[in-house]
């Protein structure tokens, strides 16, 4: 993989030349933690580099938490050209990058179905990863198989913090192109050495963080297999249906459809995030639910992302960011789910 | 130019041109769409009514392609009641679709077929029926096994007769509890699958579609197997609450099974050791 050194003081410079492929949204560290912020020209050269992924997850820089989707009748919306608004999502970390496979397989890799919306989207953003430099107490991408920093595939351009800059990383022809013309020195072997040696020690944390969550069978076969394990009833007890878990991952995608008339009479149809643990996620006309005890739709979750998801796409809906675990008021932790199925029957 | 591209949510207008009093609670909707229409028997389809929302229905009119679709609705929710309280001939709602597989015709090709339905369920049957009697010769027979809360609210009264002429078909109904004036079997629809109330399918070659209320779905699926039916034998029509109705939103699962884009016509083999099969 092509690599170059960026100097940190062309930093400015380097976001400057990628401002000629969109606007730039940029992971930062901030007072109140990593955050995903727009930045102005004035911003681009005083960059705070985060050691850990963002807040929030990335999936609200590809889709609003509502959006509408059709004016009916009204033949403009029949086919769409979705408007193109270019952006360069800078700094999004491994479980970031991770989760947007999730999303590119259901809305934009379905081979009969494809949501334009979504996909354009997509196809304009410019993916720029970047090493983790330190880990959450909730981090857990290494218990999925993923790692704390971008993986090959995942991104177009990736950046990995080193002494008095940062290694360049170049995904893809997409990412040459965005740095098509800009002049960086290529990247001393003693720089990669360095942020091999980063990776492995920032892996090793985290395996010793996660070791007491180790299980022994996969995570499909946990959930899959036990629908009647103790551990969904222990677990999910202080579950209150908040919808904090599914509104901050990453992955979380279920959505509702619902329409409204204006006032000058044209009807409109939205798209909002919708959330599994809410009561009437599956409540049927005639009072039928499916899903109607909070047990139930808590272990829908597990199911959705550990099951489901790898039953139709191979790969789970989880990348192990673990910001379920950091906004849940009940104190949920995942890993410890799991680790219970196996651990309590 | 950029290429335009098919907007899955955009309902396409569909104009009410007969509103069809099917009982007190139902109605047959039929609608002259935009341009000729196409499903296969069993794909559903999203209704929507203009600023209120969508929900899913199996047409009940003849599969195929035709300008024409007929859709059968019971008063039940948000989008039903409303339909039912101000849609007037001549209204222009939206439809989307066809979605799901829709019933395993083929499979079915060469053997005894029962349908049984309950209620508003004969609905997405009666477009099963309409492939089955097209292809008579391909099925062996098929027999109807149909029940209702009572005489007033069995639909399609109005063809019940036409089907039993049909070669090769039987017409048996049931209503709940006796009723003044009804002089045929009582029971809920699963005593019309016992051998007293003439029940005579070849159980090793007969396929079985079902469509009616869960509880329905459930005694009936129950009873089946406890005669002998194989589950792998067993569909049912799972008309669970989807909304997108391409595998989207995730709300409408039996296991990793999507009903939208697996079924929603449902082989019983394939879910019957999930959870909330019949909630």
């Amino acid at each position: 993989m092509e690599s170059y050194f960026l100097p940190i003081e062309k930093i400015g410079e380097f976001t400057a030349h990628l401002s000629n492929f969109g606007k730039i949204y940029r992971c930062e560290q901030t007072e109140t933690g990593p955050r995903i912020k727009l930045l102005e020209e004035k911003d681009y050269g005083n960059y705070s580099f985060p050691e850990v992924r963002t807040g929030e997850p990335a999936k609200f820089m590809f889709i609003k938490a509502k959006r509408k989707v059709a004016e009916y009748f009204d033949d403009s919306w029949r086919q769409v050209e979705v408007k193109k608004e270019p952006k360069v999502l800078f700094g999004l970390k491994g479980c970031d990058l991770a989760a947007i496979k999730i999303w590119d397989n259901v809305f934009r890799d379905d081979p009969d179905y494809k949501d334009v919306f979504y996909s354009t989207v997509r196809e304009n953003t410019l993916l720029i990863g970047a090493d983790c430099t330190g880990i959450c107490e909730t981090c857990f991408c290494n218990l999925l198989g993923n790692k704390p920093y971008p993986k090959d595939g995942e991104f177009d351009l990736s950046i990995s913090p080193v002494d008095g800059g940062f290694v360049l990383f170049v995904g893809n022809e997409k990412g040459k192109k965005a740095i098509d013309g800009f002049s960086m020195p290529k990247a001393e072997p003693s720089m990669l050495k360095k942020i091999e040696e980063r990776r492995k020690n920032l892996l090793g944390k985290l395996n010793e963080q996660n070791k007491k969550f180790e299980t022994k069978s996969k995570w499909r076969d946990l959930v899959e297999k036990n629908p009647d394990s103790k551990s969904w009833a222990e677990n999910g007890a202080t579950c209150v249906a908040c919808a904090a878990c599914t509104y901050v991952c990453p992955t979380c995608f279920c959505f509702q459809i619902y329409d409204n008339t204006c006032p000058d009479g044209k009807h409109e149809r939205f798209i909002a995030l919708d959330s599994c643990k809410y009561p009437r996620f599956s409540f049927m006309a005639g009072g039928m639910n499916p899903r109607g005890r909070l047990i139930e739709r808590f272990k829908h979750r597990y199911n959705h992302k550990f099951f489901h998801y790898d039953w139709r796409y191979d790969i789970y809906a989880c990348t192990g960011c673990g910001r379920c675990i950091e906004n849940c008021m009940g104190k949920i932790d995942m890993r410890k789910t799991l680790k219970d199925i196996e651990k309590l029957g | 130019m950029a290429e335009k591209i098919e907007n899955i949510y955009y309902p396409m207008p569909a104009k009410v041109t007969e509103i069809i009093d099917e009982t007190s609670t139902i109605k047959t909707y039929r609608f002259q769409m935009e341009k000729p229409f196409t499903f296969r028997a069993g794909q559903f389809v999203q209704l929507t009514i203009p600023g209120v929302g969508e929900a899913p229905f199996t047409p009940s009119s003849k599969p195929g392609t035709s300008p024409e679709l007929e859709i059968t609705i019971l008063g039940a929710g948000k989008v039903t009641n409303k339909l039912h309280k101000d849609t007037k001939v001549g209204d222009m709602l939206g439809i989307r679709g066809p979605f799901g597989k829709g019933y395993p015709m083929e499979k079915m090709k060469g053997h005894e077929i029962l349908v049984v339905g309950g209620g508003v369920g004969l609905a997405p049957l009666r477009a099963g029926l309409y492939s089955l009697f097209e292809n008579i010769d391909d099925y062996k027979r098929v027999s109807i096994k149909y029940g209702s809360k009572t005489p007033n609210d069995l639909v399609f009264k109005y063809q019940h007769e036409q089907w039993a002429k049909m070669p090769k078909t039987d017409v048996k109904l049931t209503i709940d509890k006796p009723y003044r004036g009804w002089s045929g079997t009582v029971g809920v629809v699963t005593v019309l699958l016992d051998k007293e109330n003439g029940f005579d399918m070849n159980i090793d070659d007969c396929y079985v579609i079902i469509c009616g209320p869960e509880i329905m779905l459930k005694f009936v699926t129950y009873k089946l197997l406890d005669i002998g039916f194989a589950p792998e034998k067993i569909y049912l029509s799972m008309n669970r609450r989807m909304s997108c109705g391409v595998g989207m939103c995730h709300r409408c699962n039996i296991g990793p099974y999507y009903l939208c884009k697996d079924g929603p016509d449902m082989c019983y083999a394939k879910i019957k050791d999930y959870p909330n099969v019949f909630s």
